[in-house]
């Protein structure tokens, strides 16, 4: 009976079957429900029955296939689990993490493999909203060990069965990272810590003084900046305070240069301590202070301010406190309601600064526009003089310079002019106190010692017969900061070899009220002009300090008795200095020379104090170098009668 | 062994390897069983390159096939085993939810 056959294979191999209608229609519909399969793609593979070479299997390649290698070999486990927690679905990467055949791992519940087991609730892998859940447990493998993992759970629904994919991601090589993560982290906090300390000791430099630890003038300029800025809305007042100490080159040249710092040190503490908290004191230069306070009530405060500081910094110094009392001279500007630039404030605080120095120091002086009127024209003149020099335009007019035994023009000086372009002459007066404020008077004694060293070459060739006693000398005025520019000597070498000029008949003079003080370099430089051949005189003597150091210690060959006294001759006290001068010169060995004789009379007691030589309108006017030659020819007979046919009633000399 | 101990029905689910139609047909048939033969049923799920031999012993001729060898007759049903209702009918199992 078919119904009673076994279903045995072997029977169904080797028995040649009788198919019951029943059983040919089940074989029917298992072939027409195959077909539905293979239609719906519900079939990846077919066995094939190859006779004696047994049977193969042949895998059907499918769209899905990437998508289920990429789960099969990924590294990380994946899991489907049914919505009771049976683990339906293991792909190899699971596997590997739990150490069991993945047949093992399919049919159980997830919780066998948890260490928390049971405990954890599905719904917690779920998600609370469902949706899915990132999730970190700890998996148990088949030898015992825990292994931390990352879970990410995702709910689906296949075919109305509820469904939950995971993926399990293995921490401990991210756990292992993460403490070296956060030993790394903690040495990095550490190092940033340092570059931070770094980053801001850089900042306080380039915004900061190092001997004061005061913001440097970068600093000082923003903060003037952001005032006025903030000014200009509020209509408040800024002033700016330009501090300079009086005489500080001294310190540091007789108690040397950490006296100084320790100076401007004390002198940046005294400063800071009188100001209020909001006012920013800058150190900008040498013994510069400048103080911005911002915010002012009325200019009353800034002069009570200045006049505190004054006092402040002039106070005895604490017993036990090697630093001096300081006098400093204060230059103040005032800005409403934001006006200006901290550029211009700090120019007019400065020219304050100055007018307070020059009128003696130890005090304060407020800007006003008088002054404001003064630098503008100082400026103009600087730019004009700077054209001047730029187009050469500077001429020499020469002053005759007489023997007073022999009655004859032994040299002249030369006073500089600035041939305009409209053809007039500037005098010295209009431009020397802004070639010398400016530093232009460096290029403009350059071109001096030029012009002066043709032209006197000139004469010498025009002088007929010529003998060396007859040599004609020219004298050129030096200004200290040419010492300063510190290459006086190849200018002055350089005008000698490219005129030819003796270097015997050139003579430099030097003004001494401009001679502060002997440094070693400004000896070394008069000592190498001095072995150029060049003689070098005293000019104004008895203006400055009178000093008899400077007659010593200085290479001169002649000095200047300053026209002042010349023109007291005749009143008792300045005829005793000019009798004194001549001999005290005379002794020393020099050549003294009366500046600015006007009259007869004056030149008639010059000679009888025995002064040896003269220049002034009594002679003759500065000449024009075309004049010079005939000049000459007529002193070469000249006499008394000839000195006074040239007298003038010029009432100044230069 | 009493006679309620040895399970009713005796199924073998023939796959291809642990592909994505496997893993789909093996929770089906899982979650197929478990709610209409609760208890009384024995799945083994069988990769056909591993048991090529069985395969052909049932008469699977594809994968996933999921065969009931036990009540006989044999009968077989090929596919994804998502269709619970046509499986059931397929295999001639009991509807849990028809009562």
């Amino acid at each position: 009976m078919p119904r009673l056959r076994s279903p045995s294979p072997a029977d169904r191999e080797s028995v040649p079957r009788e198919i019951s209608a029943r059983d040919a229609m089940a074989q029917l519909a298992e072939a027409k429900d195959m077909l539905r399969a293979i239609g719906a793609g519900e079939v990846d593979a077919f066995v094939i029955s190859g006779g004696d070479t047994g049977r193969h299997v042949f895998t059907l390649s499918t769209a899905d296939r990437p998508y289920r290698m990429f789960v099969e070999n990924m590294r990380d486990g994946a899991a489907t689990l049914s919505d009771k927690g049976l683990i339906l679905y293991a792909n190899s990467g699971l596997a590997e993490l739990l150490g069991y055949a993945r047949e093992t791992i399919v049919g159980s519940p997830l919780s066998r493999f948890l260490t928390a087991g049971e405990a954890i609730q599905l719904s917690e892998i779920k998600g609370a909203d469902g949706l899915g859940a990132t999730l970190e447990l700890d998996l148990l493998t088949d030898t015992g060990d825990v292994v931390p993992v990352q879970v990410g759970s995702s709910p689906l629904v296949v075919d109305d069965e509820p469904l939950i994919c995971l993926t399990f991601t293995d921490l401990s090589a991210h756990r292992a990272q993460n403490r070296e993560i956060a030993r790394l982290g903690q040495a990095q906090t550490e190092r940033m810590a340092e570059l931070q300390d770094a980053q801001a000791a850089l900042t306080k430099q380039a915004t900061h003084d190092a001997l004061t630890g005061l913001p440097n003038r970068a600093l000082l300029v923003d903060r003037i900046s952001q005032a006025l800025h903030q000014s200009q809305r509020s209509g408040r007042r800024n002033a700016v305070l330009f501090v300079d100490l009086d005489r500080f080159k001294q310190v540091n040249d007789t108690q040397g240069h950490a006296a100084g710092d320790s100076l401007l040190r004390e002198v940046a503490e005294r400063l800071t301590a009188a100001l209020r908290p909001m006012d920013t004191v800058a150190r900008i230069g040498g013994d510069e202070f400048v103080i911005l306070a911002p915010d002012i009530d009325s200019d009353v405060h800034v002069v009570d301010l200045s006049a505190r500081l004054i006092t402040e910094l002039g106070r005895r110094p604490e017993p036990g406190n090697h630093a001096t009392r300081v006098a400093a001279s204060i230059g103040i500007s005032v800005s409403v309601g934001g006006r200006g630039t901290a550029e211009s404030l700090l120019n007019e605080a400065d020219t304050a600064m100055y007018q307070a120095k020059s009128l003696g120091g130890g005090r304060a002086t407020v800007f006003d526009e008088a002054l404001g009127h003064q630098i503008r024209q100082r400026s103009i003149a600087q730019q004009r003089l700077q054209s001047a020099l730029d187009e050469r335009r500077i001429v020499a007019h020469y002053q005759p310079i007489v023997d007073l035994d022999t009655a004859r023009i032994t040299g002249f000086e030369a006073l500089a002019r600035v041939s305009e372009n409209d053809g007039s002459l500037t005098l010295p007066g209009a431009f020397i106190p802004v070639a010398e404020d400016s530093g232009l008077v460096v290029p403009l004694g350059a071109q001096m010692l030029d012009v002066a060293c043709d032209a006197a070459r000139g004469w010498r060739t025009a002088t007929t017969p010529e003998s060396p006693e007859r040599r004609l000398t020219v004298a050129v005025n030096l200004s200290t900061r040419q010492f300063d520019a510190g290459n006086l000597t190849t200018i002055v070498r350089e005008a000698l070899q490219r005129t030819g000029l003796d270097p015997t008949c050139l003579h430099l003079e030097l003004t001494e009220t401009t001679i502060i003080d002997l440094d070693p370099d400004f000896l070394a430089q008069l000592g190498q002009l001095g072995d150029l051949g060049v003689q070098i005189g005293l000019d104004d003597f008895g203006t400055g300090y009178a000093s008899l150091t400077h007659l010593r210690r200085l290479p001169l060959t002649f000095v200047k008795i300053d026209q002042t006294f010349v023109q007291g001759l005749g009143s008792g006290e300045d005829e005793r200095i000019v009798a004194a001068v001549v001999d005290l010169v005379a002794n020393l060995g020099l050549r003294s020379i009366a500046e600015g004789v006007e009259t007869a009379d004056q030149l008639g007691r010059l000679r009888e104090l025995g002064c040896n030589q003269a220049q002034g309108y009594l002679f003759a006017r500065p000449f024009v170098p075309g004049d010079i030659p005939a000049a000459v020819e007529r002193r070469l007979v000249g006499d008394d009668a000839g000195i006074e046919a040239s007298c003038t009633t010029a009432p100044t000399s230069r | 062994m009493t006679q309620s101990d040895v399970p009713r029905y005796a199924l073998t689910l023939f796959v291809n390897g642990a592909s994505e139609l496997s893993s789909r047909a093996i929770t089906n048939a899982r979650l197929l069983c478990e709610r209409h033969l609760g208890g009384r049923y024995q799945l083994s799920v069988m990769d056909l390159r591993d048991e090529p031999g069985a395969a052909a012993d049932s008469r699977v001729l594809a994968a996933p096939t999921l065969v009931r060898n036990r009540p006989l007759p044999v009968r077989r049903h090929v596919g994804d085993m998502a269709h619970t209702a046509r499986v059931l009918k397929a295999l001639g199992l009991p509807d849990a939810a028809a009562g």
